[in-house]
């Protein structure tokens, strides 16, 4: 023994390194002291090298690496009858040994193996999700839209023009046949309304809004929309039931409409809209929602069915030309 | 599919690690198989720009090994005009399936701020990078200059 120390220390095998001369003392545990080894460390050196997860009935090669059973059977049908570690060679399955205490070992120390993983998983998805480059791009154009709809409110008169008459081809025929089926009419307007999302890119309520119905004659004249707001006339509207109070509540409508529009066209778009809301005939096409508009504080002026838009704006909206107009509706 | 879960947890162990010497990893969601990333020597004469390269990794992957190319000329002994790579680490007869690719990206890393002059791709490159180092390194300089993209700066 004194001789091999000797050479030992000939070789300079017992000299400190740098770290171990810098080093402080470690304390020993005396007391019932814990320390935690955080899983995710152990994950690492019970992983599979082929799938990168937990190993999976474990088998062992006569140069002692392991393997999921499913991923070394798969790596020698792939043709390399080597180790996937270390390249030895391996002839066939039979030269794998299952290894069970490294399963027993893995499965005391995550009993909730399934869990772990799904947690991992998530992690990873989040991860790459966040970092993708095409979700960023993806992020941004949305934000852009968003934005640019925000500002540019008044700036998109002549691609909504056509947008208009090509919406009213097909709004039409549902609107002018009160016997059709409703979900028929439902589905129609949704997919009008995805087909010119991706046009103009303005949120739904919008799009879907733009589909005022606008006769033949409109198409060719109208050359501009205003912008208007509808919203259920606050009076009126309490004489209705919780129920469809409910589902009015959130009902400001974005609107932009040619300027040739008249009321009555105006209420009859609504009719429509509100019995898809409703999802049956709630209301008849001959008249039964009203439209006003405010004039002071809590007065709301009936409009006759027979003005356009641009007569309303002249008659009651002179001064506040820059918003869009505000009209309210209610039914009974 | 084993391939795809597998390059999921690559690719996010990669991100995490945060390399600076390899990064603005970019990945098609439909096709995780292709990767193109920017890889910043530190080296001379290439630290003076950053080299756009692709990796492909088979659908038999990690049974195979992945390929990798240049997008970027670079001006090297072991990096021929067309872009292909002489990585031994990914050959076939080297390849082992428990090689992950960061293990991969930093061998090519390696291999670029050191070339290998003994196993060229471009033999009149490796001779001059062996005879006349001051002009190699000139003319490397001037490539990198020239075809490399703008490091970032951080």
């Amino acid at each position: 023994m004194a001789s091999k120390n000797s050479s030992n220390n000939d070789n300079d095998e017992w000299k400190l390194s740098l770290y171990e001369l810098q080093r402080t003392c470690h304390e020993v545990i005396t007391d019932d002291t814990e320390i935690e080894v955080p899983l995710e460390s152990i994950h690492k050196d019970l992983m599979c090298p082929i799938c990168l997860e937990l190993l999976n009935k474990t088998m062992a090669t006569k140069c002692l690496h392991r393997f999921c059973s499913e991923c070394i059977v798969t790596a020698l049908r792939a043709g390399n009858k080597k180790c996937p570690t270390c390249r030895k060679r391996l002839i066939s399955k039979r030269c794998l040994r299952p290894d069970h205490n490294i399963d027993l070992l893995i499965s005391k120390l995550f009993p909730n193996r399934e869990e772990f993983n799904e947690h991992r998983n998530k992690i990873i998805e989040n991860l790459n999700q966040s970092q993708s480059h095409d979700n960023i791009v993806k992020s941004m154009t949305e934000g852009l839209k968003i934005q640019k709809q925000k500002r540019s409110y008044n700036t998109k008169n002549k691609r909504s023009a056509e947008q208009t008459k090509s919406s009213s081809s097909n709004m039409l025929a549902p609107s002018t046949s009160s016997q059709v089926d409703n979900n028929v009419t439902e589905s129609t307007v949704q997919t009008n309304g995805t087909k010119k999302k991706k046009i103009t890119g303005l949120d739904s309520a919008t799009v879907t809004s733009n589909i005022i119905e606008c006769d033949g004659a409109f198409d060719g004249v109208s050359s501009s929309d205003m912008e208007l707001i509808f919203k259920p006339h606050p009076k009126e509207m309490h004489n209705n039931n919780q129920q469809e109070e409910d589902s009015i509540k959130a009902d400001s409508r974005y609107i932009k409409a040619p300027y040739l529009a008249t009321v009555a066209h105006m209420s009859r778009y609504l009719t429509i809209r509100l019995n898809l809301v409703q999802g049956r005939e709630l209301l008849s096409d001959n008249g039964d929602v009203l439209m006003y508009i405010s004039q002071a504080a809590d007065q709301y002026v009936l409009l006759d069915n027979n003005l356009t838009l641009q007569n309303v704006q002249e008659k009651f909206f002179n001064a506040k030309k820059e918003k869009p107009m505000e009209i309210f509706y209610s039914y009974n | 599919m084993a391939a795809t879960r597998r390059l999921q947890k690559e690719l996010a162990d990669i991100r995490d690690s945060g390399l600076k010497s390899f990064r603005d990893i970019q990945v098609d969601e439909t096709n995780i198989l292709a990767w193109q990333g920017l890889i910043l020597p530190e080296n001379p004469p290439y630290n003076k720009g950053a080299f756009r390269i692709e990796i492909n990794f088979p659908a038999e992957y990690p049974f195979k090994p992945p390929k990798i190319n240049f997008k970027t000329k670079i001006y090297h002994p072991n990096i021929d005009e067309k872009g292909q790579v002489c990585l031994p680490i990914i050959s076939a007869e080297n390849w082992k399936p428990a090689t992950k690719a960061d293990q991969v990206i930093q061998a090519l890393i390696a291999l670029v701020n050191d070339p290998e002059p003994e196993h060229p791709l471009r033999a009149e490159l490796a001779e001059e990078y062996l005879k006349d180092r001051k002009k190699f390194f000139k003319n490397a300089e001037d490539y990198a200059k020239k075809f490399g993209e703008k490091r970032p700066s951080d």
